[in-house]
């Protein structure tokens, strides 16, 4: 795990923001007069980009590679979760933008539990 | 010389110290402990703007090339106030004919770019003297989904303004003829150090 802060706190803060802005896209942008799988595909591809720009901009301070692996993660997963949901029933955009803020921070613990599995040196290696 | 790439790289100079600060600052010890090992007649490949210069061991006797004239310019004032000899090249690693001539080659984020890796790796394996060393940091595709998926998803807009993301350079490596003898990941399975003889 990240344990310097200033890293730490740049990895959490940008996949918090970007989960929250998503979050309140989708509650702006999305409506039951979406079919939910277009929803979930638009969103899902339109967060995509979003987090590249967002890797691109945040990693100038904290490191691309870094960022860019759980924003793309949140951004995949709150691009899908919200739009459908909100393709289901209005959401409240205050509302949504915390779930995104919530699915950052789930997919950043997410990522960090992962890296502390995969670090170090590798048995067998294929890429 | 890959007149494409070149340009790309050119295009990319002016902006390439301020991209990468957050990189650097955050893999700044796992560089210095990766230089370290350095010894003997080295080549570094793809110096970029000389940022790595900083983690070199002082009085090293190094060839460091880079495709891209505008990068080699940006690099000279940081080869200059390196504590040793660094020799700037403007040279395509496609075009590399060094034979038997180093006894280390270093890598940092370079595989990711060349256009034909595993060409460029049989370059390097043939400027090797006999049991050199390959010592690579490098960033590569992943094993694991959704990395893996999101990483081939990313890379043809990657590739636009730089590196691929999803390149196998561990497998590249093999496939070149080293012997690879070491793969410490860094950041998940995605950031690493490749450790490979001749």
């Amino acid at each position: 795990m990240e344990t310097r802060l200033y890293f730490l706190f740049g990895d959490i803060l940008s996949n918090t923001l970007l989960g929250a802005i998503v979050g309140a896209l989708a509650a702006f942008c999305f409506n039951d007069r979406w079919p939910m799988l277009a929803a979930m595909v638009v969103g899902m591809f339109a967060s995509m980009l979003l987090s590249a720009i967002f890797g691109a901009l945040l990693g100038i301070l904290y490191g691309a590679f870094e960022l860019m692996a759980p924003l793309m993660l949140t951004a995949m997963v709150a691009g899908m979760a919200l739009p459908m949901s909100a393709a289901m029933e209005p959401l409240d955009p205050l509302q949504a933008a915390k779930i995104g803020a919530a699915i950052g921070l789930l997919v950043l613990a997410g990522t960090y539990i992962l890296n502390a599995a995969l670090r170090g040196k590798e048995r067998q290696w294929t890429r | 010389m890959d007149a494409l790439t070149s340009q790309k790289w050119d295009r990319a100079a002016g902006r390439y110290d301020l991209f990468s600060a957050g990189a650097e600052k955050r893999w700044a010890e796992a560089k210095q402990k990766f230089f370290a090992p350095m010894r003997g007649n080295v080549l570094f490949l793809a110096i970029g703007t000389g940022l790595d210069f900083q983690f070199f061991p002082p009085g090293q006797d190094i060839v460091a090339l880079d495709i891209s004239p505008e990068m080699i310019e940006r690099a000279r004032p940081r080869a200059a106030a390196y504590k040793g000899r660094i020799e700037l090249r403007l040279l395509d690693v496609h075009e590399l004919d060094a034979e038997e001539a180093f006894d280390q080659v270093f890598t940092a984020c370079t595989f990711c770019s060349v256009p034909d890796p595993v060409n460029g790796l049989r370059r390097l394996h043939r400027a090797l003297k006999p049991g050199g060393e390959l010592r690579m940091f490098e960033h590569t595709g992943s094993r694991w989904f959704p990395f893996s998926m999101m990483l081939h998803l990313m890379t043809p807009i990657s590739r636009l303004s730089g590196p691929e993301l999803n390149r196998p350079t561990v497998a590249n490596v093999a496939k070149a003829g080293f012997t690879v003898r070491e793969v410490d990941n860094l950041y998940l399975d995605i950031v690493k150090t490749i450790t490979a003889v001749k």
